[in-house]
């Protein structure tokens, strides 16, 4: 494709070609790439608009160069772009050292095996003109989860009675979907809040980020399962409860001095589970979910289906206290 | 039963009654087939709770079925397949109850004959699952120290996985690691298969055999897997010194095979130097 070809293409779609544009098929040197440059992927250009940041986490976040967000010069559909950066990496998880990788392989067998299953994004891979692994990924237009939750201006006690129900009724259906790529004997990677998108289009929440991975051989689904009731926490939370906020919060003086260390997430010892004792009007039922990833916890959960069912019971509870004023 | 089987049982039962109840007695076929529709919780019943819950359904339905002699003046055919279907609601209940109780005594019997190890140990098969770390060399000795010298045959079970494109950049350092893992482990288990042997265990009584894993697979199902697939008698396996988190986060092979092996399961538990966690 020349670059009068392309020129013509960004015009057609109502876009101007900058004077600096490069036009590439090479995509390796991803920090090279800039918006405005065109990258040719099995003859489909695509136009980059802007390197990704992680969603929510404030403006000041380093961009993230290898996701590109684009536009299909042929559909004029915005692509998400994501370029071959591997990395192995040790994160401490619970005092324990956790080796973990980005794949791109990873990421496109996962996309490949959930083709079809609407509470994912959807995209293929492609390999660019060196053999690079591309993923070229459909836009989710909507908020992040955490955003979602983030932007309720509400006391905690507010949004449990008129938020709460609604966004974990909302949410169960994509939570127990990685019980989907489990069956398929893969892994999510990367649970985290702000890896589910609520898709404003097809209102529903879907995840995003399938390329992390990480092998524990006894417990495959292990890191899976941690996210899950983290996300679980911080939704039920109205986002993560650390000791220094507990601590710092007027509203829990009373109660900071009973916090037990099992009142804590069994694997870090400061994301406080034990939501019920700051926020008592918590059901039972759904604090126990919680519960179950803390230092009472003597059973664990081996599923996300065990979970879910848990939880679905649960909500039971919110029925009666939610009142959508 | 439990509570889910239960509620079904109660729904089934009164769900038959009622509509038997609101059917018009003109419809001399329909009430025939609602007769026998009886005998779906009955056989439900007797089927999760044995011979005594099957009695005792028959008598509910039969109780709960006698308007049905009082309020439909019928022919005296139809009065007599009602006392039929009510023999036929007890037999039910007897004969698929004795059914489960029978089939649930075998299974038993079978699990109880399978925990008969003979006592010396000889002729024992046994299965020694094989982890990377150092307590599987403790593991070796200690068994070693206790049953050489015997005639038993041990095979010793490596789980590995074959597919680490995932760990890597691109798919040729994925397959130099994994077959310089084939080696090292391949050294490794002929150390140990040295030392069973050295202790007094045949030579050609000790096996090596290397399982294979795709994908996201517990290393415990391919142990059950192949408990199910060979004929042992026991399965011997390190257990390592794990904190509750520990626990939680990477599973543990012992704990899942004590639940669902169906033989005798013996673990060797190590010091935590020797647990250093396997790979
Ligand atoms: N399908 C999508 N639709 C909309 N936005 C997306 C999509 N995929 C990714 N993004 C945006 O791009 C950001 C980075 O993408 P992603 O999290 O997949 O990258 P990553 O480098 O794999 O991240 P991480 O470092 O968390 O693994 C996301 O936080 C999100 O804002």
């Amino acid at each position: 494709m020349n670059k009068n070809e392309v020129e013509a293409l960004i015009t057609e779609r109502g876009r101007k070609s900058s004077a600096r544009m490069r036009i590439v098929d090479d995509t390796s040197d991803f920090m090279a790439l800039n918006p405005g440059d065109v990258m040719v992927l099995n003859d489909n250009p695509y136009l980059i608009t802007r390197n990704e940041k992680e969603s929510g986490f404030g403006q000041d976040d380093d961009p993230k160069f290898w996701v590109k967000r684009t536009i299909s010069l042929l559909t004029g559909e915005i692509k998400i772009v994501k370029l071959v950066f591997f990395e192995e990496f040790v994160q401490e998880v619970g005092g324990y050292k956790i080796h973990f990788y980005r794949s791109p392989i990873k990421e496109a067998r996962v996309l490949e095996a959930v083709r079809g299953h609407s509470l994912f994004m959807h995209g293929f891979d492609v390999n660019d003109n060196v053999g690079n692994n591309v993923r070229i990924i459909d836009f989710i237009r909507g908020p992040s989860l955490n955003k979602l939750v983030g932007n309720c201006n509400m006391s905690h006690e507010h949004y449990f009675h008129s938020r709460l129900l609604e966004i974990l009724t909302g949410v169960c259906d994509c939570l127990q979907s990685l019980s989907y790529l489990h069956e398929n004997g893969l892994v999510h990677g990367d649970v985290r809040w702000d890896h589910i998108l609520y898709d404003r289009d097809q209102k529903r929440y879907r995840w995003i980020d399938f390329d992390y991975n990480y092998d524990f051989p006894e417990n495959p689904f292990g890191m899976d399962l941690i996210g899950l009731g983290e996300i679980i926490t911080c939704i039920v939370g109205m986002g993560g409860c650390f000791y220094s906020d507990v601590k710092a919060n007027p509203m829990f003086k009373g109660v900071v001095d009973q916090l037990q260390p099992e009142d804590f997430s069994i694997l870090e010892q400061n994301r406080l589970m034990n939501l019920r004792k700051i926020y008592p009007y918590i059901p039972e039922r759904l604090n126990n979910v919680l519960l179950h990833f803390s230092g009472y916890a003597t059973v664990f959960y081996e599923s996300v289906d065990e979970v879910l069912n848990d939880l679905r019971d649960a909500l039971g509870d919110l029925e009666g206290v939610s009142n959508t004023n | 039963m439990n509570r889910k089987q239960i509620s079904i049982a109660i729904i089934m039962m009164f769900g038959v009654a009622v509509f038997h109840f609101f059917i018009p007695r003109d419809f001399l076929s329909l009430h025939i087939l609602f007769r026998l529709l009886y005998l779906v919780p009955i056989a439900y019943i007797a089927l999760y709770s044995g011979r005594k819950g099957g009695v005792l359904a028959a008598i509910t339905m039969t109780i709960i079925f006698l308007p049905h002699f009082f309020m439909d003046r019928t022919t005296q055919d139809f009065t007599a397949g009602n006392i039929a279907a009510v023999i036929l609601f007890h037999i039910t209940g007897f004969f698929v109850g004795s059914f489960r109780d029978s089939s649930e005594r075998v299974v038993i019997n079978q699990q109880q004959q399978h925990v008969v190890v003979p006592s010396t140990g000889e002729g024992c098969n046994i299965l020694f699952y094989i982890d990377n770390s150092p307590l599987s060399i403790a593991s070796a000795e200690w068994f070693g120290a206790y049953f050489g010298g015997r005639d038993i045959a041990v095979t010793l079970l490596w789980v590995y996985n074959e597919d680490e494109s995932e760990k890597f950049a691109s798919q040729e350092p994925a397959d130099e690691y994994v077959s310089q893992q084939g080696n090292e482990t391949a050294a490794f288990l002929d150390e140990l298969r040295d030392m069973l042997i050295d202790s007094g265990i045949p030579r050609e009584s000790v096996l090596i055999k290397n399982v294979a894993v795709t994908g996201k697979v517990p290393v415990s199902d391919k142990i059950l897997e192949e408990l199910k697939d060979g004929n042992y008698d026991l399965l011997l396996l390190s257990k390592h010194q794990q904190t509750k988190a520990q626990e939680f986060l990477f599973g543990d092979v012992p704990i899942r095979l004590l639940r669902e092996a169906s033989i005798p399961v013996l673990s060797v538990k190590g010091t935590p130097e020797e647990s250093s966690s396997p790979s």
